[in-house]
């Protein structure tokens, strides 16, 4: 009996180990247990094919004059964020030496052991270029739809093509109406053309064993009576987050959209910058100045940053709130730019 | 222009004493169950050593014949245990990031006259950890004599673990074309610059302006504006300070103060 107990207790945690992916540097590609895999590079090219899936529609439509003008000024930034954590451990190993000897009396060795090692990449990077060059991807570039990978999304259809489609409707019915005249208001006040989606993907896989091997002491032997480990355990831990974002040139209409728009633009400058702060507030005056911008580039560049800083704030909000604290208590003159 | 940040944090410890921390080193016992004298004693020693470095350089340095040669003899295995010391696939960072410059650069736009940098920084940032406790304890039980003061329990332990904790960041990026942008539609930029002074500026410029007037306060998007219009070099030193800030000691007095207001906030 103590034979077939040993051979399970040895192979438990084998099997256990094996199953998961071991990788020593964690990427998209080595995902455990065989799901579809994906590279880096694949992700993006995956990610740039769905957003020209979803512009070829409404290039073809009725409306696709108007469509091929929104694309022409419009800039598309990903900011892409990785973060996949391999772990293995083997938890409070022990095991136990035990002589009986007669008159009763005994001597007892424990050795115990434990080992962790745990593996962890953060991938990070941002691209911004032109919707002109994802609508000019060719055909043959992009293959057939990916479909979706509900257990490691990333590796699949991310539906990007729906962003890139209610971007442009929303973008038509908005500001633009063909050749007719925008009316932009008394105020000057139009939409900055800012569109923005966090899409966060989290999948933890983990397999465990917990082999226990327990046999009687003898009398004047010493001899192992208790071999455990109280787990062997392997995990992965997928994060993955993509932002995306849309901003369109404000000048690219025709010359009375853009003396108003211009106007607007400057009104909006003087509420923020050294001197003239009418407007207070980090966040606002950041709103306001990305809103003044001329350039979609640096629009989508901004919307990234804010995004991406909203999200680090979330997953550590103490930190940010005591950098708040702190910096709330610091006297003016010790404040630096940004403060 | 390649980046690298090396971050080495090693702790080791070892302790000596009674069997757990509670435990006497030796205990003498007579029978009559009132006289009982425990001996205890321990010792623990820790050492602890934390080396960071970074490293800026151009990336055909790398395919010089110097450095070829010397990457003859490199480990080419990768070692489980202690990860750092053998291949941890920065191969892979490199050709990812070729290809996505390769990806983003080949396009209309930046063939075209004006066209704008892509504005790629790509960074991996490898953390390894490997922990190893060991321990041994030995407890020798023996029966009281009549009449003895008597060792009837000695026991002792020992321990020893180390912890590596080794970070790797690699940051890539490549020097900004030295063209500025321009609006996209550029039928209607000429007359939309000509109206209004302000267009005048490059996107740029306009980077430089939203910062130097503090249009844009919060510090992180400022510097990811200084980090668009860097060169190379720079822009990779901003990237792994970026990345290395959070995790910084100076950053635990902050998390530690807001963690404590928190805790105040929270219904008792």
């Amino acid at each position: 009996m103590v034979y077939p107990l040993r051979i399970r207790s040895c192979i438990a945690p084998a099997v256990a180990l094996s199953m998961a992916g071991c990788s020593m540097h964690p990427l998209p590609d080595n995902a455990p247990f065989n799901f579809p895999r994906a590279s880096t590079f694949d992700v993006v090219h995956q990610v740039r094919c769905e957003a020209k899936a979803g512009l070829d529609p409404l290039r073809r439509g009725r409306n696709r004059a108007h469509v091929e003008k929104i694309i022409a000024a419009t800039s598309i930034g990903y900011d892409f964020r990785f973060v996949m954590t391999e772990q293995n451990d083997l938890n409070d190993g022990a095991l136990t030496l035990k002589r009986l000897s007669s008159p009763p009396s005994k001597v007892e060795i424990n050795v115990t052991g434990e080992a962790t090692r745990s593996r962890q990449n953060e991938r990070n990077f941002r691209i911004v270029e032109g919707l002109a060059d994802v609508a000019n991807m060719k055909d043959a570039d992009c293959s057939d739809a990916a479909r979706a990978n509900l257990a490691y999304p990333i590796s699949g259809r991310l539906r990007v093509d729906e962003v890139v489609r209610t971007y442009l409707r929303l973008e038509r019915i908005s500001d633009l109406d063909d050749d007719e005249t925008i009316d932009v208001g008394a105020d000057g006040n139009s939409r900055a053309g800012v569109f923005s989606e966090t899409l966060l993907f989290k999948t933890h896989l983990s397999v465990g064993a917990r082999p226990t091997l327990t046999l009687n002491a003898v009398v004047g032997r010493y001899r192992v009576t208790r071999a455990a480990l109280g787990g062997a355990v392997a995990s992965r831990t997928d994060d993955h987050s993509l932002i995306i974002a849309f901003a369109q040139a404000p000048n690219f209409k025709d010359d009375e959209f853009n003396r108003k728009v211009g106007r607007a633009r400057d009104q909006r400058r003087s509420f923020v910058g050294r001197g003239n702060k009418v407007v207070r507030g980090a966040r606002t005056e950041s709103a306001i100045a990305q809103a003044s911008t001329e350039f979609a580039h640096n629009q989508v560049a901004l919307e990234l940053a804010r995004r991406r800083n909203l999200l680090d704030d979330e997953q550590d909000g103490a930190r940010f709130l005591g950098e708040q604290l702190l910096r709330g208590l610091r006297p003016p003159d010790e404040t630096g730019p940004g403060d | 222009m390649i980046g690298y940040y090396f971050d080495f944090d090693i702790d080791e410890t070892n302790g000596a004493g009674g069997a757990s921390p509670a435990d006497p080193l030796v205990q003498l016992t007579r029978p009559d169950k009132f006289t009982n004298l425990s001996l205890t004693a321990s010792a623990n020693a820790a050492r602890s050593n934390k080396r960071t470095f970074t490293i800026i350089e151009p990336l055909t340095d790398l395919a010089k014949d110097a450095n070829r040669e010397i990457c003859q003899d490199r480990v080419k295995g990768a070692n489980w245990t202690y990860p750092v010391a053998g291949k941890i696939g920065l191969d892979e960072v490199v050709r990812t990031y070729l290809k996505l410059e390769l990806l983003t650069e080949l396009q209309v736009s930046n063939k075209a006259p004006g066209g704008f940098p892509t504005h790629v920084v790509f960074s991996d940032e490898l953390v390894f950890l490997t922990k190893f406790d060991a321990g041994a304890s030995a407890e020798i039980v023996l029966d009281a004599v009549v009449g003895r003061l008597r060792v009837t329990n000695a026991s002792v332990g020992v321990g020893a673990s180390r912890e590596d904790r080794h970070s790797v960041t690699v940051a890539l990026t490549r020097s900004t074309v030295d063209v500025d942008e321009d609006l996209p539609v550029r039928t209607a930029a000429p007359k939309a610059r000509s109206r209004s002074a302000a267009l005048t500026e490059g996107a740029r410029e306009e980077r430089d302006r939203l910062i130097q007037d503090g249009s844009v306060r919060d510090p992180r998007s400022q510097s990811r504006l200084i980090q668009m219009n860097a060169k190379a070099r720079d822009s990779i030193a901003i990237e792994l300070h970026r990345r290395r800030a959070p995790k910084d000691e100076h950053s635990e007095a902050a998390r530690a103060l807001g963690q404590r207001f928190l805790d105040i906030l929270k219904v008792p």
